[in-house]
C-alpha cells in the first residue's frame, strides 16, 4: 500500500508571503521554513510520497531528501497508509467564562481595599492569569506579605511587576517565587540590568517559574506581551489567534484609580470599579467590539507567517485612523521575509531552526484526486 | 415541606480530585449554561433518605441543607467515589437500654446497616434510571471476562496465560515472541511512607528465571504486541473520541535522556477509527452494560487492531486536551439537555 508522509496534526503549517512557518503545540516550538517547503506538506498530505516525488525533477532530489529528513528529524512527520485516520484538530476555542486575563495596577500609597476589590470580582469571574503592577516602592517585607496575600486568591498563574529596589536579590526574591507557586513571573522593572533567574515550578504551564530584572519602566509593562511570550506555540494560543483577538479577548485592565478598560493602553474607559463592577463594565455596548478582530483580518499580519503565533495590538496601530491595520510595535515585513530590526523580534527567542535551506524550485502541481 | 427545594436538577458524584480530572471544568461549562447542579463530594458527603412514598412513587433525598425530589432530577454523573445512603453513626452502648446486652446492641447496629443497605440499593436503582453517565454499581470490569468477550465479538485480541509454573514459563519463552506480565485485576497503586508504588506491565524477558519459585501465583503474562502506535479511545454516548499515541522516536544519538523527555514529550493526535472496530467496541461496551468508557488498543506493526483493556470510568480529559474535542463541554451540556450535542 502506498505511504503518505504527513505532519502531527498538533503541528501547524502556516504560510506567509515569503516565509512559511510550522507551529508544533505540543513542544512549544516555531519552524521557520521556505514556502517550497510549505507546500511540498501540503502536497505530501494529500498524495502518497511517491507519487509527490514522482512530480519532482531528479536535479531537485537532493532538495526534497533535505526538506524530509529536517521533518523527520524533528519528529514532525510520521508515514502512514491511512491519513483519512489521522483528521486534523478541530478549530475550536471556548471557555465557560467571560474574561480569562487581567492586567491591575495597584497604588500601594492608597491602601489595598481597590486592590482587594478587584482580585475578588475577577475570581468571582475565574479569571485564570493575573498581571498585577505594583506602582509604588516596597521593602522585601511588604512584597513577601502582598505576594502571599495574591496567592490566596484563585488563580491559576500570576506576573507580579514591582519597582526594582537594591534590597531585590536573587537571595531575597527566589524564596518569594519559591513560596508563592502560583507566581510564574516577578518582575523588577527599573532594574539596572535585563537578566532572568528560573526555578522548576511543576504547578505553572511552562514548569518553572521566572524572576526577571528588567530596565523599562512600569509604562511598558502596559503591554502584556513584553514577557509573555509564554503561550506562543500553544494549542490555546494557536487556537483563539485563529478564532479571536489574541489580545483583547477576554481580558480587562483596572488602573490604580480603579478604571475599568479592556486594555490599559487604550483610552476608553467603561466604568470606575468603586461604582462599577467588573462583570457590569464588561457587558457595556463597545467593551468586546475588538474582540472579533483576528489576525486574519488585519492588514499585512494577515499575510503574515507568524499571524496565529504572535500577538496582536488594537492600541498601538500604523494607522490610527484604520482599526484593521498592522500593530505599531511590529517589525516584521512579511513581503520581503525580514526584519527591520532583529532586536525587536519577539520570536527571537522561540523561533528556532532557521535551516538556511536551498529553496525547492519548480514543484509541479499534483492532482489531488485519488 | 421539606425547605429549600431545588428542581430539574442534575446530581454530581465527585471526589476531592486534581485541576486535570475535568471535574472543575464541566462544573464551570455547566454554571455557563446555567444548569442547577448539586455536587456530591463523596469523600465527606452521602446523600441522605427524608421519605419514600411507594404508591406514589415518591422519593425525597437530602444533601446537606437542601432536599429535593428524585422525580426533578434530570441527570446522574457518577465520577468517582463511593456511592451509598449516609449511615447514622449509631455507639452500640447507646442502644443498650436496661433490658438489652451490649451484643444485642452490636446486632442491632449490623441491622440498621442491612436496612440501610436495602434502602440504598432501591434509591440508588431509581436515581440510576434517569439518564446518566457512568454507573457506581460498574466501576469495574473483569480483564479476563473482558478478553474474552472481545474475543467472540471479533475483536484481536493479544494471546493470553494465566501461568503458574516456571516450568510453563520455560516453555512459552521457546516461541518466537516478546511476552509481558501484568495485573489480572489492577496494578498496584499506593503509597507508603513516602514512596509511591506503581504496579507497570513488565517484559518477561527482564524477568531473572532464577528468581522465579517453581510453582507461584497465577500471572497474567500476554503476547508483547510490537506496536505503531497506541490508541485511547473514549466512547461518550456511543460516539468515540479517539487519540493515537506515538512514543518518542528512537533515537540513540540523543543521550541526554531527561532533554530529551522535556522536549519531545509524546504525540497525541485526534484519531478516527475505522468504522467496524467502533461498531465492534460499541458491541462490547453494551454487553458490559456501560454506557461510557475509555478503551485502549494498539495498532500493530502488522497492521491490526489489538484491544487491550476497558476503563469503565475512563479518564477522558487526557483525550480531550491534546485533541481539542471540548469532552467537558459536551459533557456539560448532555447532562443539561441529555443529547449529544
Amino acid at each position: 500500500m502506498s505511504k503518505y508522509c504527513i505532519l502531527f496534526a498538533d503541528c501547524i503549517p502556516v504560510r506567509g508571503s515569503r516565509k512559511s512557518v510550522i507551529s508544533d503545540l505540543t513542544r512549544s516550538k516555531t519552524y521557520m521554513i521556505p514556502n517550497s517547503l510549505y507546500d511540498l506538506i501540503i502536497q505530501l498530505s494529500e498524495n502518497p510520497i511517491d507519487k509527490v516525488k514522482g512530480t519532482i525533477p531528479e536535479s531537485q532530489y537532493p532538495v526534497f531528501e533535505q526538506y524530509i529528513k529536517f521533518l523527520e528529524d524533528r519528529e514532525l512527520v510520521f508515514y502512514t497508509s491511512h491519513p483519512e485516520r489521522f483528521p486534523a484538530l478541530k478549530e475550536q476555542y471556548e471557555e465557560p467564562f467571560e474574561i480569562s486575563n487581567a492586567i491591575v495596577r495597584v497604588d500601594t500609597s492608597q491602601g489595598e481595599a481597590l486592590m482587594e476589590t478587584t482580585l475578588e470580582q475577577l475570581e468571582q469571574l475565574r479569571c485564570k492569569h493575573l498581571q498585577i503592577i505594583l506602582e509604588q516602592a516596597l521593602s522585601i517585607v511588604e512584597l513577601e506579605a502582598i505576594a502571599a496575600k495574591i496567592t490566596d486568591y484563585q488563580f491559576r498563574s500570576v506576573e507580579l511587576d514591582v519597582p526594582y529596589h537594591e534590597s531585590f536579590t536573587d537571595e531575597s526574591c527566589m524564596p518569594i517565587l519559591k513560596n508563592n507557586r502560583k507566581i510564574q513571573n516577578l518582575v523588577l522593572y527599573n532594574a539596572k540590568e535585563d537578566r532572568c533567574v528560573t526555578q522548576a515550578n511543576f504547578r505553572t504551564l511552562e514548569g518553572m517559574s521566572n524572576l526577571f530584572y528588567i530596565t523599562s519602566g512600569a509604562q511598558d509593562l502596559n503591554c502584556g506581551q513584553i514577557h509573555r511570550n509564554l503561550f506562543l506555540s500553544s494549542m490555546e494560543f494557536v487556537m483563539e489567534s485563529k478564532l479571536k483577538n489574541n489580545c483583547l479577548n477576554r481580558k480587562v485592565s483596572v488602573d490604580s484609580q480603579g478604571v475599568i478598560r479592556n486594555c490599559p493602553s487604550m483610552s476608553e474607559s467603561f466604568g470606575n470599579i468603586t461604582e462599577t463592577s467588573i462583570s457590569e463594565a464588561i457587558e457595556k455596548p463597545g467593551f468586546k467590539k475588538l474582540w472579533d478582530i483576528t489576525k486574519d483580518k488585519v492588514n499585512v499580519c494577515k499575510d503574515c507567517e507568524f499571524r496565529y503565533v504572535c500577538t496582536d495590538c488594537r492600541a498601538y496601530v500604523e494607522d490610527p485612523a484604520d482599526i484593521h491595520s498592522k500593530p505599531l510595535k511590529c517589525g516584521y515585513d512579511p513581503y520581503k521575509g525580514e526584519w527591520s530590526d532583529w532586536t525587536s523580534n519577539p520570536l527571537k527567542q522561540k523561533a528556532i531552526e532557521f535551516y538556511g535551506m536551498q529553496e525547492l524550485v519548480q514543484v509541479q502541481e499534483t492532482s489531488t484526486s485519488q | 415541606m421539606f425547605g429549600e427545594k431545588t428542581s430539574n436538577v442534575i446530581i454530581i458524584f465527585c471526589q476531592y480530585t486534581s485541576a486535570t480530572d475535568g471535574i472543575e471544568q464541566v462544573l464551570h461549562w455547566l454554571d455557563h449554561l446555567q444548569a442547577p447542579y448539586l455536587r456530591v463530594n463523596c469523600d465527606k458527603e452521602r446523600l441522605s433518605l427524608e421519605y419514600l412514598d411507594l404508591a406514589n412513587d415518591q422519593i425525597v433525598l437530602r444533601h446537606n441543607e437542601s432536599t429535593f425530589d428524585l422525580a426533578d432530577v434530570s441527570a446522574v454523573w457518577y465520577w468517582r467515589g463511593g456511592v451509598s445512603l449516609a449511615v447514622p453513626q449509631y455507639d452500640p452502648s447507646s442502644i443498650v437500654q436496661e433490658i438489652f446486652s451490649e451484643d444485642f446492641g452490636r446486632e442491632a447496629v449490623k441491622n440498621i446497616g442491612m436496612e440501610q443497605r436495602t434502602i440504598a440499593s432501591y434509591v440508588f436503582g431509581k436515581l440510576f434510571k434517569k439518564p446518566h453517565i457512568n454507573d457506581p454499581y460498574r466501576t469495574s470490569v473483569n480483564k479476563l471476562q473482558v478478553l474474552e468477550i472481545a474475543q467472540e465479538i471479533g475483536l484481536k485480541v493479544p494471546k493470553t496465560y494465566l501461568l503458574s509454573s516456571s516450568k510453563q514459563i520455560a516453555e512459552l519463552a521457546g516461541e518466537s515472541s516478546d511476552y509481558i506480565t501484568k495485573a489480572a485485576h489492577e496494578g498496584i497503586m499506593t503509597t507508603i511512607g513516602r514512596r509511591f508504588y506503581n504496579g507497570l506491565t513488565a517484559n518477561l524477558a527482564d524477568i531473572e528465571s532464577t528468581l522465579l519459585n517453581e510453582k507461584f501465583h497465577p500471572s497474567l503474562v500476554q503476547q508483547c504486541i510490537e506496536k505503531q502506535y497506541e490508541i485511547r479511545s473514549y466512547c461518550f454516548m456511543d460516539e468515540f473520541y479517539s487519540m493515537a499515541i506515538f512514543s518518542q522516536n528512537d533515537d540513540t544519538t540523543k543521550t541526554d535522556f531527561r532533554a530529551f523527555t522535556q522536549d519531545c514529550p509524546n504525540r497525541y493526535v485526534p484519531y478516527k477509527l475505522p468504522k467496524e472496530i467502533e461498531e465492534k467496541l460499541l458491541r462490547l461496551i453494551k454487553r458490559l452494560g456501560l454506557n461510557c468508557g475509555s478503551f485502549d488498543l494498539i495498532y500493530s506493526a502488522e497492521d491490526e487492531y489489538q484491544f487491550l483493556e476497558v476503563n469503565p470510568v475512563g479518564q477522558w480529559m487526557m483525550t480531550s486536551v491534546p485533541c481539542n474535542y471540548y469532552l467537558e463541554k459536551r459533557t456539560a451540556l448532555w447532562l443539561k439537555e441529555n443529547t449529544v450535542q
